[in-house]
């Protein structure tokens, strides 16, 4: 019994005297490895990044899956070049990741950064227009009261009245610029992707103001009609492109739908990447080809020939 | 068995057990052609996602990489041509991240400036047009 113990034990150690001697042949590994460590650091930082998962998946995956072979190559005695390598692998896959976690904050930053530049913008137009009706009013009331004080001079009167007719002309006129830009598709208001969720087709709450206006300016002026074009920028294949602008469209034509525009006013179509409106070289130029173009028809409600010859092609 | 015995079976241990744990270390595979390939494509890619101006250092290990897993192929040292080459991808890869990371930075810097001279710019033609009324 005490000597299967001892020849036991005898070897075990012969086994483990074996092993050290061939992990010997190749190259002793030191208790620590500076390379592992500085790997482990690395990823663990990749890790600790919230965004990595979203933004750096394959590189946090592959990080990981480097630092084991690293870990286990240092556990089996491999040689330090082994070990040295691996780490080295790790670490230089979780610093990719980090870079490109850091540019996926950059590129979010930059959405942001385009919705304050649109609310800047807003404020300053509602200000304007504002002080533009103010003075618009001032003048019209200053005008009928000129008016009915001159009664007893038929010209006098027929004056303010054309006075007042020009005013209320200058009025549309003003609130012709506010909403929209003038192009050679006719009047065109542009709605930035900041409204929608990334790859997603439903509209934001931040959306509400812009719909509401639209719909408001639809009832004043129900004989015109809408084209309501989606466009993306020019990442991802074609046809998916296409169905996202669609869908993206269609969703702004429900929303006014839903808050009683008749369905016939309106017209979507999705036009993908084909008209960019800046290069797809940048994030910026890109974040402004991701859009919603809404052109409002000729007050028959027919559109220009440009903007027909879009939204047939959109057809094919 | 007797003692005779036991000493030449020791001495075959001997001489075989350096060979084999030697061949355990150095195997030898064939050049590794895709590795060298791959280091070579994403060095040409961190050529022209600008790295030069913004990971000029990764991508110089990168190419000192790469130019010492074409000498360790040559000599056939396959195992040491194969990291070499993996590590230059990854130096390349890292210099092209670093590149678009920098890139974008500097799109959010232009950015905050725009919005900022658009600011100053809608408070000066408010601060005119208050005027006029």
């Amino acid at each position: 019994m005490i000597g299967r113990i001892v020849s036991g034990q005898r070897l075990r150690l012969a086994v483990v005297a074996g092993m050290t001697l061939v992990a010997a042949a190749c190259t002793t590994t030191p208790e620590r490895v500076a390379e592992l460590d500085e790997a482990r650091t690395t990823v663990e930082s990749l890790e600790s990044q919230p965004k990595a998962r979203s933004a750096a998946s394959s590189q946090l995956a592959n990080a990981r899956q480097a630092l084991q072979r690293a870990e286990a190559a240092f556990e089996e005695g491999q040689p330090l070049e082994q070990i040295r390598h691996e780490a080295y692998v790790a670490r230089r896959h979780a610093e990719i990741g980090l870079e490109m976690t850091s540019e996926a904050e950059a590129a979010e930053e930059i959405q942001q950064g385009e919705a304050r530049r649109k609310q800047v913008q807003l404020e300053a137009r509602t200000a304007e227009a504002e002080r533009a009706q103010r003075l618009a009013e001032q003048r019209a009331s200053q005008a009928q009261q000129s008016a009915r004080e001159a009664v007893a001079s038929q010209s006098v009167a027929e004056a303010a009245i054309s006075e007042a007719n020009r005013l209320a002309d200058e009025l549309n006129a003003l609130e012709g610029e506010l909403e929209a830009e003038q192009t050679n598709r006719g009047l065109v208001l542009t709605l930035g992707d900041v409204l929608f969720d990334t790859g997603g087709a439903e509209l934001k709450e931040g959306a509400e103001v812009s719909i509401n206006r639209l719909a408001a300016f639809l009832n004043e002026n129900p004989e015109r009609r809408l084209l309501i074009e989606g466009h993306t920028d020019s990442r991802g294949t074609d046809d998916f492109n296409k169905e996202l602008s669609a869908k993206r469209a269609d969703a702004v034509a429900e929303a006014l739908v839903e808050r009683g525009i008749p369905s016939e006013r309106l017209r979507s179509v999705g036009l993908g990447e084909d008209y960019p409106v800046a290069g797809n070289d940048s994030a910026a130029g890109m974040q402004q080809n991701r859009r919603v173009e809404i052109v409002v028809s000729n007050d028959d409600g027919t559109f220009p020939a440009s903007a027909e010859e879009r939204a047939i092609a959109a057809r094919d | 068995m007797n003692q005779a015995g036991a000493a030449s079976a020791a001495k075959i241990f001997l001489v075989w057990a350096p060979l084999v744990a030697v061949a355990g270390c150095a195997s030898s595979p064939d050049r590794p052609f895709q590795d060298l390939a791959r280091a070579e494509a994403s060095i040409e890619q961190a050529d022209q996602s600008g790295a030069r101006e913004f990971g000029a250092d990764e991508l110089d290990a990168a190419k000192a990489k790469l130019a010492k897993a074409r000498a360790a192929a040559d000599s056939d040292d396959n195992l040491e041509a194969s990291r070499y080459a993996r590590e230059a991808a990854l130096d390349a890869e890292l210099a092209t991240a670093m590149a678009r990371n920098r890139k974008a930075e500097l799109a959010v810097e232009e950015l905050n400036k725009g919005i900022e001279t658009l600011r100053q710019e809608i408070a000066r033609n408010q601060a005119r047009s208050g005027e006029r009324q």
